[in-house]
């Protein structure tokens, strides 16, 4: 009896792989000599420009289509972008990559999206990075505790720009008080801290690093998983705090801050196409060329698959609001 | 900073052939690239970065920075030749140099444009290389309080460029500040008159705009009537000569100089932002003339203003580019992270030990304006021949070029519709003599004084006008303002009277926009509010003075054919729904067909020729993104 279960449970699984290798296979026939369209949610030129025109070079090398074409669709922060690859037909021909940021956007409905993220398909993700809190040194900031009893000028793009909720969900959460100045386009606001017009911004590791190496500030805490090699003597965050509020907020942060650049396509692309798109994206972020096309554009290379982006994204959207501070008047 | 590093310098660019090499090559490509409208100097750099890959990275540097310096000597020629500017800041040089051609010295105003440009390129680098030892507090002494001061200073030239119009320059300019004000605000994350369309939540495109208040106008002069090719614009008048315009330069050399420390020193603020270079100078220059009221009419000192500006303010935004790794505009921007990607890091090291890098970079600067003469002194005799060709044969390709330049910069076809009212607009303006470059001026300048004036009041508070530099600021902004308004007020007014329905056409624009603004938060309400108030008073005031002028002078501009608006509206439609390809090739093979004499192949073959230009190079070659159409995507759904 059990033989025979044994048997037929081979049968099942043999017929099993046997589909499942034909679906592939299906998936497989389906791409050839297709095009792919890579939404890019930003104007040519600029970091997400060029990591997109980077992986349509080389992802042809790991999937049989035809190419893959770069189309630029800006505006709006990202929005614009977001919603022509979600409303994008969902055959596994139209992908993008946009601004993680906008998945607060969703969790804490700051604005109107038409966007779902728990349905969207996440095919991968292309970098990682730490937060920190930089001053200038004109803030007569030295250390985490000078932000007590006092109020900080920080500086940032715009009210719901992601640096700004984090910083505000951190003042909250810490009991800090600042005061946001808004408006700072890229590197302005390393002009500002220079300046001393703000005491601070929370930036990210990557793009901040010269601003510190060339002794204008200096960063007073960071967000993330391991010291990043630039900052050997700041405090991570977590070792300053041990409030399990803040614990909530500090891991938040860092579980987006390490969604960088990410890979999506659609919701209702066939799974077996989203599992060949994720294996060939996978290939195409760990390709010897493309790392090494990626160091000269000085663009940071950390692949993630779909799989695992999806599961992140999905707790991330779970987490439940009242565990965290509130943020309704910044709507 | 010696001599030693300046020779250096000289070698890394003439001891390396490939280094040489790209700077050739850039010139004219530069030149090119800015002679086409829409196109400029941010898109060639994006095109061309891809072909600087695994090139020499100091050769790759000299290639952009080069190629970058000279786009405004060939912006230009579309400026004066057929009055459509290619980018905002060129649009200051249509106001003087078309009506130049117009006047038919179209050769002294390409001269008079080439020269100053290239002293202007001149100065610039010349103010870079005085300014390194400075750069730090140079850089760092422009703050938000000084770049809203100054963004007020360029918002009193409204006055001077409005010449004997004032009221209507006025009420312009605050519809230019108006139009700034369109898109998300990032203080109070207010989507400002955005009508629920979220591709205006980054604001109106600024090419579009440009565009459609100034070239459409242009455009649409070119074909006068619906006959065959009898339209030839341009008177013709044998003295002008590109020899003359560039001995214009040396007799206006003070104008030349002044206009060029005006560009180097905007090129060195950040947050002020490179359009605005052009506009200044152009506003100081009328402001300093003895005949303000010739401006407007073909006056030289128009066209060599805002050129050696625009090339000046070059060398001034490398400085914070270079040395702080921050832009001066959006141009340089772009120009950093190609650096960047190219392997050189800009920062604090390049005052030390990089400088015979920066030396390279500033002779590279130097030979690209020389070099610019030579190029455009090579190919003048064929730009001039363009003349020749008639009028209405050069406006299909003039528009398309126009509908393809605002795609490119706006990547969203509804930009199409937004430079259709554009274009009436100007169409209206132009027709009744109301002043448009107070537009462009609003246009450039509305949210950087707003956002420059947000951060001050939220950091100082008011308190901010009251430091040193603030208060010198604001007597110059001051004397600016009381200056201009004494020689309009002197100069007399414009007699002519607006018809009742412009007058009440703006003044409904400003009662709307007033009325949209009272549900804004207080933050974001302020300027707008402020703005369309005043504009609806100066709107009502026209309306008003036009009702009771006893004079029955009606501007005398010609209007607009039937026929040319009928092609226009054409040539919108098909590129909005079949696309600019194959929509704009279709159209003008059907155009010259019809309207023209030419025969049924050779209008196939001009049509055929846009449409290998739009999907072969600009498509598959480039890697840009041309739009195929609404119907395309209905089709596909």
């Amino acid at each position: 009896m059990t033989n025979r279960l044994h048997k037929l449970g081979f049968l099942f699984l043999a017929i099993f792989t046997l589909s499942s290798s034909v679906a592939a296979d299906d998936a497989m026939e389906f791409f050839k000599g297709k095009r792919i369209t890579y939404i890019v949610a930003t104007k040519p030129g600029g970091g997400y420009d060029a990591f997109a025109r980077m992986v349509a070079k080389y992802l042809p090398k790991h999937l049989p289509v035809q190419a893959v074409v770069v189309k630029n669709v800006p505006g709006a922060g990202h929005m614009i972008g977001l919603h022509q690859l979600y409303t994008s037909k969902p055959d596994g021909l139209t992908i993008g990559t946009f601004n993680h940021g906008l998945i607060y956007v969703q969790m804490f409905n700051i604005q109107e999206m038409e966007s779902d993220f728990r349905k969207m398909k996440w095919l991968g993700r292309g970098s990682t990075d730490v937060r920190m809190f930089v001053v200038g040194n004109k803030s007569g900031l030295q250390s985490f505790s000078d932000l007590k009893n006092r109020e900080t000028l920080i500086g940032s793009g715009g009210k719901t720009q992601s640096s700004n909720i984090e910083m505000e969900l951190l003042a909250r959460t810490l009991g800090i008080r600042i005061k946001p100045v808004y408006g700072f386009t890229g590197p302005e606001i390393e002009l500002a801290l220079i300046r001393g017009d703000i005491a601070g911004t929370l930036a990210f590791g990557d793009s901040t690093r010269a601003f510190l190496e060339e002794g204008n500030g200096k960063a007073l805490f960071y967000i993330g998983r391991g010291r990043p090699s630039y900052l050997p003597n700041t405090p991570s965050l977590d070792s300053l705090i041990s409030d399990p509020k803040t614990r909530e907020v500090t891991k938040l942060i860092r579980d987006m801050t390490e969604l960088g650049r990410l890979i999506a396509a659609p919701p209702g692309v066939p799974d077996d196409r989203v599992a060949l798109l994720r294996e060939a994206i996978m290939k195409t972020l760990t390709d010897p060329e493309l790392i090494k096309d990626a160091e000269n554009l000085k663009l940071g290379i950390d692949a993630m698959n779909g799989a695992e982006v999806e599961n992140r994204i999905n707790t991330l959207l779970s987490i439940p609001l009242a565990n965290l501070p509130s943020l309704d008047d910044l709507r | 900073m010696g001599i030693s590093e300046a020779l250096a310098g000289l070698t890394g660019l003439f001891g390396n052939a490939s280094v040489l090499l790209a700077l050739l090559l850039a010139v004219p490509f530069g030149m090119i690239a800015g002679a086409i409208p829409g196109l400029g100097g941010k898109l060639s750099i994006v095109i061309s970065l891809p072909f600087l890959f695994g090139v020499d990275p100091v050769a790759g540097a000299v290639f952009l920075i080069a190629m970058h310096s000279v786009v405004h000597t060939g912006g230009p020629i579309p400026s004066i030749l057929i009055g459509v500017p290619g980018s905002a800041p060129d649009a200051a040089t249509v106001l003087d140099g078309h009506p130049m051609a117009r006047n038919g010295e179209a050769g002294r105003a390409l001269g008079a444009a080439l020269m100053s440009s290239c002293i202007g390129g001149l100065i610039g680098a010349a103010c870079l290389i005085v300014a390194i030892p400075f750069v730090r507090p140079l850089v760092s002494a422009f703050g938000p309080p000084e770049v809203f001061l100054m963004s007020v200073l360029g918002i009193s030239l409204i006055a001077s460029v409005s010449g004997d119009a004032l009221r209507k320059g006025l009420t312009v300019g605050c519809f230019g500040l108006l139009v700034s004000f369109v898109g998300m605000d990032p203080f109070t994350a207010t989507a400002r008159y955005t009508f629920g369309q979220i591709y205006l939540w980054d604001g109106i495109d600024l090419i579009t705009a440009v565009i459609g208040i100034f070239a459409i106008p242009e455009v649409l002069s070119l074909l006068k009537s619906a006959s065959h090719d009898d339209t030839v614009p341009y008177k013709k008048k044998e003295n002008s000569s590109v020899r003359q315009g560039m001995l214009d330069v040396w007799h206006h050399r003070y104008l030349t100089l002044r206009a060029s420390l005006i560009g180097s020193l905007i090129g060195i603020v950040p947050g002020l932002g490179g359009q605005v270079a052009s506009w200044f100078a152009y506003g100081h220059a009328v402001q300093t003339s003895k005949n303000p009221e010739q401006f407007g009419t073909g006056r030289v000192e128009g066209v060599i203003a805002p050129e050696s500006a625009n090339n000046s303010k070059e060398g001034g935004s490398l400085l914070p580019t270079l040395f702080f790794g921050i832009p001066g505009s959006s141009g340089m921007a772009i120009l950093l992270a190609a650096l960047l990607t190219l392997g050189i890091a800009p920062g604090a090291s390049m005052a030390n030990e990089k400088l015979p890098l920066v030396w390279t970079f500033i002779w590279a600067l130097v030979l690209a304006n020389l070099l610019s003469v030579i190029v455009f002194l090579a190919g003048s005799k064929w730009i001039l021949k363009f003349m020749d060709v008639p009028s209405n044969r050069v406006f299909p390709f003039v528009l398309t070029f126009a509908l393809l330049g605002c795609y490119l910069s706006a990547l969203y076809w509804q930009t199409f519709v937004l430079l259709m009212a554009f274009g009436l607009l100007g169409i209206w303006f132009k027709r009744h003599e109301w002043p448009r470059a107070p537009f462009a001026i609003g246009v450039v300048l509305g949210t950087a004084t707003e956002t420059a004036l947000n951060q001050s009041l939220t950091i100082w508070g008011w308190s901010f006008l009251l430091r040193p530099a603030s208060l010198v600021l604001l007597a110059i902004v001051a004397a600016s303002f009381g200056y201009s308004f004494y020689r309009a007020w002197k100069g007399g007014f414009n007699a002519a009277k607006s018809p009742l329905w412009l007058a009440g056409l703006m003044a409904a624009l400003f009662a709307g926009s007033l009325y949209g603004a009272t549900s804004y938060p207080a933050q974001a309400a302020f300027f707008p509010i402020g703005v369309a108030a005043v504009g609806l008073a100066l709107a009502l005031l026209d309306f008003v003075v036009s009702i009771r002028a006893h004079s029955t002078a009606q501007a005398k501009q010609p209007g607009t054919s039937k026929p040319a608006l009928h092609w226009l509206l054409a040539f919108v439609l098909a590129a909005i729904l079949f696309g600019l390809s194959p929509g704009l090739p279709i159209m003008v093979a059907i155009y010259l067909y019809r309207q023209t004499k030419s025969g049924m192949f050779s209008s196939l073959m001009a049509g055929a020729m846009i449409y290998v230009l739009f999907e072969v190079v600009l498509s598959q070659y480039l890697g840009m993104n041309i739009f195929h159409g609404l119907m395309l995507s209905y089709v596909d759904a």
